[in-house]
């Protein structure tokens, strides 16, 4: 009776098992099914197509939920590996890292289908949309849960491919113009990350992410340093090119005028977060933070990082136009997360980390705010957003939080993020990274806070202007991510919180 | 539980009254108005905690781990009448505006709801950083109260209030961002608890860096000269129960971190470099403040003063910290009387010109006179107890110290003076604010401030109160007798002379323009950046372009050469050989 039970549990227990290494593949295959089931769907078909979206996405946001317990707290590594080339497998597996970040792609993808359903609603061309839109967040949850680099690398070129068409949606020449710059800074950086991946796998073989680096690449760093550089600096210069590192990030601000849920993609879920996100794999688990350190090249990424940031606030300080404002703030801060994973700190590395995930979800508030103000009153220069907190008081408020947050006020994620980097700064060798944070924050409120004391000053009492419907479908994923916003800081320290997953994959890299 | 309540409460009751302002309406006024009509008793647990809560360790303690970094809070000494003086504040405030009248058409003011929850944020951040025990906690409720105090100055929406605002974000954003920078360092050096803080400081590699930071951002909530910029532009901005709350309870919690931070081991430059900048300063804003013609910036420079004389005070630990119990226990008796006696005479302001009965005014004139009478140190007053305590504390370590507060009472007086000259005009000015509201709060705090400083001086056992012999009368006799002759004269001889009219906020008018010559600068040096990165871009793409031009250029020549090679096929037999010729070296290369 007893073995009998036994037996039927373990049984209960490798089928379970059996499912959940099979979810990273299920995950990618949904978006992409999803994907292909909305192209050929008729423009009109607006029901169907929201529906295959919604589900879509919810269903993933709950698959990640499911991952979560198993692989952070029982150590779990769902695998699936299939051959690509010969010798070279497609591996797809879940670690802590991948799944912080498909975690956070997943939810904000639901919110920003629910923002773009509303937000494109009676436009032209919605299938061919929502389409690029569903294959462009199979190539992120691709990315995340690649498990080597080349399987990393096809997802990471799907990526550039899936959002060309997005950035060029609208068509105008200034749309096209923007899209094809894009397409050339990322094709670009493709070619140089294509170029150092086939290089390392000639000389170490086929790279497997492992938590402190591939064996194989150390051993190549050991024989030959500088080669292994070099191949460092074409890696991480290609991924430079979408995590937007100055010189590299010529092409965010102009790829603002894609329609509102796109540059939130861009910013917050995908394009920029992928680059980064690529970055920290290069550094954590293709070369392992001790290897890159004894490389000496981490040193150097620190200071791009933090003149990144620096130049990114300097020159959204002079931008009158609210979402190249914007842009130039996500230049500045995604290298935040650059900063903190090559400090060599294991605080600074979970800040680092946590930044990815807070960054998202502070940024893309911003952009829905920013795409409500133009959608429902034509807002797009700062100096016109005065007033609008009267006119449109949730959307007002919900960017008040986002702001405050970017500026790393508590009790908001930003100051959780602040606070980690400069505590980890402090204890690292790079004690004068606290005075970029410092001046970084400073500039943050230059060029927010004003934004902030416009929406709620006072009007021309003669022209009030009457308050406006604030559209549900946008308003909603606004104000839940600003909530978010707040509820990621004060709930920090929480199990299974943003922070916690951080501080647990710094752990790992450090061994 | 109880302490915990204290902060969560009105920050909970604060968010929600924000929140119900998206209820349409008419639950939206409905909602709003009654939860801000229950406002006042928010401030209840915090009444109760200081007397509750006088067990043991599990009562006047308490650990939330999940929230923030961990967030956790006690009552200790140094605390427990502080929090008294913020409750008694803020529920006076609260209740004062509760009752006010809706406002005129032409009154552009936030809805008397959203000065509510203000407040509320207000009280549970100012209760935070008196109750904090650890930095995070300490610097978060610290930037609570700094960012809803903006809500208070900005409520009348008008022209003095926007300008205020402005200058005090500015002012709190960099007060924020220093204080962070020392946490941060503080924290690095292992002085996460705030018990361990002070030694901390002295144990980082960067001790003089983070007293100076903490001398900045704490210096400028506390209202320290050349600090205090914001204050003379906030007070007369700002609802009158605001001002209370400004000059009451937020100045005192950046005079508290300086007693929370100050360091372990002696630091004779720092300490006497604070104590010289306070002092000094106080007494520069006595100058300035008998020029004002608004009680309320009379009152805002008294506030300056007063923070001044104080600060000089708790300086004198930094430099001795063998005394700082002592110092601390005065510092913290001055702070409540202050706080007291300038809210009830800030909340008198708006009292003393609405009218009323004869027996109503009768007694708003005797309060009032009562609380300059103690701001001035007259015997009996809290005021007379609390300069005592203070002179106590320092006369061993800083007899420079000791022999310059005497003027600040004099100071004290020369502006209750004024206070009393420039009032009556005033009256019609602030008709505007009719927030009369109940006498019973004004009361409770007039009462409070002449009762709850002396039962603290007489129950702590590191205070001494003055005796009532001659020499200690005397002491607080001569200034306001001083006072009066130099006002005799002054009234007098004061029409002969024209004094100088300094406007509001004296080193603001210079400062305001300093920084926007500084602007001007930095944005055409970024003009210059953006165009230098733009047309480096703009070459690079070029380049670009020009390359892919020739690329172009050659691929067609070579495409037109080639075209009848290919066409002959001859390429294509080549491209054969070749690829025969190189399977066949493979496979002979494995087999040999």
């Amino acid at each position: 009776m007893v073995t009998a039970e036994a037996t039927l549990q373990g049984s209960l227990h490798e089928t379970l098992g059996g499912i959940i290494s099979w979810l990273p593949l299920v995950m990618v295959l949904i978006s992409l099914v999803a994907a292909a089931a909305i192209f050929p769907l008729a423009e009109g078909r607006v029901g169907t197509r929201s529906a295959i979206n919604i589900t879509a996405a919810a269903v993933k946001v709950a698959l990640v939920a499911a991952l979560v317990p198993p692989v952070v707290a029982d150590g779990v590594r769902p695998e699936v590996s299939m051959p690509l080339l010969p010798g070279i497998d497609l591996v797809l597996r879940v670690d802590p890292l991948a799944l912080f970040f498909a975690g956070l792609s997943a939810i904000l993808w639901l919110l920003t289908t629910i923002y773009a359903i509303g937000y494109l609603e009676g436009s032209p061309h919605r299938s061919r949309f929502f389409g690029f839109f569903s294959l462009c967040v199979t190539a992120t949850v691709g990315i995340s849960f690649s498990g080597n680099l080349i399987t990393f690398l096809v997802f990471y070129e799907l990526l550039t491919v899936a959002t060309y068409p997005l950035v060029a949606h609208r068509g105008t020449p200034k749309a096209l113009h923007a899209a094809r710059i894009y397409l050339r800074y990322t094709l670009t950086g493709g070619l140089v990350l294509l170029t150092g991946v086939v290089w390392l796998t000639m000389l170490a073989g086929p790279v497997d992410f492992a938590e402190g680096g591939a064996e194989s690449v150390a051993e190549l760093a050991q024989a030959s340093p500088q080669v292994a550089t070099l191949i460092f600096v074409l890696l991480i210069g290609g991924l430079g090119v979408k995590a937007a590192l100055v010189p590299l990030h010529g092409w965010l601000p102009l790829a603002m005028i894609a329609p509102a849920p796109v540059s939130a993609l861009l910013h917050a879920v995908a394009v920029v977060k992928a680059g980064v996100f690529g970055i920290v794999r290069m550094v954590d688990d293709v070369y392992g933070i001790e290897v890159a350190d004894q490389l000496g090249v981490l040193t150097p990424l620190l200071v791009v990082a933090a003149v990144t940031v620096v130049y990114g606030s300097l020159r959204a300080l002079r931008q009158s136009d609210l979402k190249r404002r914007l842009a130039y703030s996500t230049v500045s801060q995604v290298s935040y997360v650059v900063l903190g994973i090559s400090m060599l700190d294991i605080t600074a590395t979970a800040g680092g980390v946590v930044h990815l995930v807070h960054q998202g979800i502070m940024k893309i508030t911003l952009f829905f705010c920013a795409g409500l103000f133009a959608e429902t009153l034509g807002v797009h220069r700062v100096e016109d957003t005065r007033g609008l907190g009267r006119r449109m008081p949730l959307t007002s408020a919900a960017f008040t939080v986002g702001a405050v947050g970017m500026i790393g006020l508590p009790p908001t994620a930003g100051f959780i993020s602040k606070w980690q980097l400069g505590q980890g700064a402090l204890a690292s060798e790079h004690s004068w990274v606290l005075g970029v944070l410092v001046l970084s924050s400073l500039l943050n409120a230059a060029y927010f806070l004003p934004v902030v004391i416009r929406l709620w000053a006072p009007v021309d009492a003669a022209q009030p202007g009457s308050p406006v419907r604030e559209p549900r479908m946008l308003m909603v994923p606004a104000v839940t991510t600003a909530a978010f916003t707040a509820l990621v800081g004060l709930g920090a320290s929480l199990p299974f919180a943003p922070l916690r997953v951080a501080e647990f994959i710094a752990e790992g890299v450090f061994g | 539980m109880l302490l915990l309540l204290c902060c969560a409460l009105p920050l909970l009751l604060g968010g929600l009254l924000l929140a119900g302002r998206a209820l349409p309406e008419p639950h939206r006024g409905q909602v709003t108005t009654t939860a801000a009509r229950l406002a006042p008793f928010a401030a209840l647990p915090a009444l109760i905690l200081p007397v509750a809560a006088r067990g043991g360790p599990e009562q006047s303690a308490v650990e939330v781990p999940g929230l923030l970094l961990g967030t956790s809070l006690i009552l200790d000494e140094t605390s427990r009448p502080l929090v008294v003086l913020t409750a008694l504040l803020h529920a006076a405030a609260l209740a004062t505006i509760a009752w006010r009248p809706a406002p005129g058409p032409r009154d552009r003011s936030l809805p008397m709801p959203v000065l509510s929850a203000f407040l509320l944020l207000c009280l549970g951040g100012t209760l935070g950083v008196f109750l904090a025990a650890d930095l995070v906690t300490f610097y978060v409720a610290f930037a609570v109260m700094s960012f809803a105090a903006a809500g208070l100055v900005i409520h009348h929406l008008d022209r003095a209030a926007v300008r205020a605002t402005r200058v005090y974000l500015v002012l709190s954003v960099l007060s924020e961002t220093a204080l962070l920078a020392a946490v941060l360092m503080v924290g690095a050096a292992g002085g996460l608890r705030l018990a361990e803080s002070p030694a901390a400081v002295v144990g980082s590699d960067h001790t003089g860096l983070i007293l100076a930071l903490l001398g900045f951002g704490l210096g400028i909530k506390a209202g320290v000269v050349p600090l205090h910029l914001w204050l003379p532009l906030a007070h007369p901005a700002a609802p009158p129960a605001a001002s209370a709350v400004l000059s009451g309870a937020l100045v005192t919690a950046g005079l508290l971190g300086f007693l929370r931070f100050s360091p372990e081991v002696a630091q004779p430059g720092a300490g006497a470099a604070l104590m010289v900048v306070a002092a000094a300063g106080g007494l520069f804003a006595v100058a300035v403040g008998v020029l004002q013609t608004d009680p309320k910036v009379v009152l805002a420079y008294s506030t300056v003063s007063q923070m001044g004389l104080v600060t000089a005070v708790a300086a004198v630990a930094v430099v001795e910290p063998s005394l700082a119990g002592k110092v601390t226990a005065a510092v913290v008796v001055y702070a409540v009387h202050h706080g007291l006696v300038k809210g009830a005479l800030f909340l008198a302001v708006p009292l003393l010109s609405a009218g009323g009965s004869r027996l109503v005014r009768g007694a708003v004139a005797a309060g009032t006179l009562l609380a300059g009478l103690s701001l001035v140190g007259a015997p009996l007053t809290t005021g007379w107890a609390a300069k005592y305590a203070t002179k106590d504390a320092v006369a061993a370590d800083a007899p420079a110290l000791e022999s310059v507060l005497p003027f600040f009472a004099l100071g004290s007086a020369l502006l209750m003076v004024r206070l009393v000259r420039v009032l009556p005009a005033a009256g019609a000015r602030n008709a505007r604010n009719p927030g009369a509201g109940p006498l019973g709060a004004w009361a409770v705090i007039v009462l409070g401030g002449a009762a709850v400083p002396w039962w603290m001086a007489a129950s702590s056992p590191e205070v001494s109160t003055p005796g009532f012999d001659a020499a200690a009368v005397g002491e607080g006799l001569w200034p306001p007798a001083v006072a009066a002759v130099l006002s005799v004269v002054a009234i007098l001889v004061g029409h002969r002379i024209s004094p100088p009219a300094v406007p509001a906020g004296d080193l603001v008018v210079p400062a305001e323009s300093a920084v926007a010559q500084a602007t001007d600068a930095t944005d055409r040096g970024l003009r210059t950046l953006g165009r230098a990165a733009d047309s480096a871009a703009e070459a690079w793409r070029q380049g670009w372009s020009r390359a892919a031009a020739a690329a172009r250029a050659l691929g067609q020549r070579a495409d037109s050469g080639l075209e009848d090679w290919i066409r002959s096929g001859a390429v294509l037999l080549a491209l054969l050989a070749a690829g025969s010729l190189l399977v066949l070296i493979g496979s002979g290369g494995g087999g040999g």
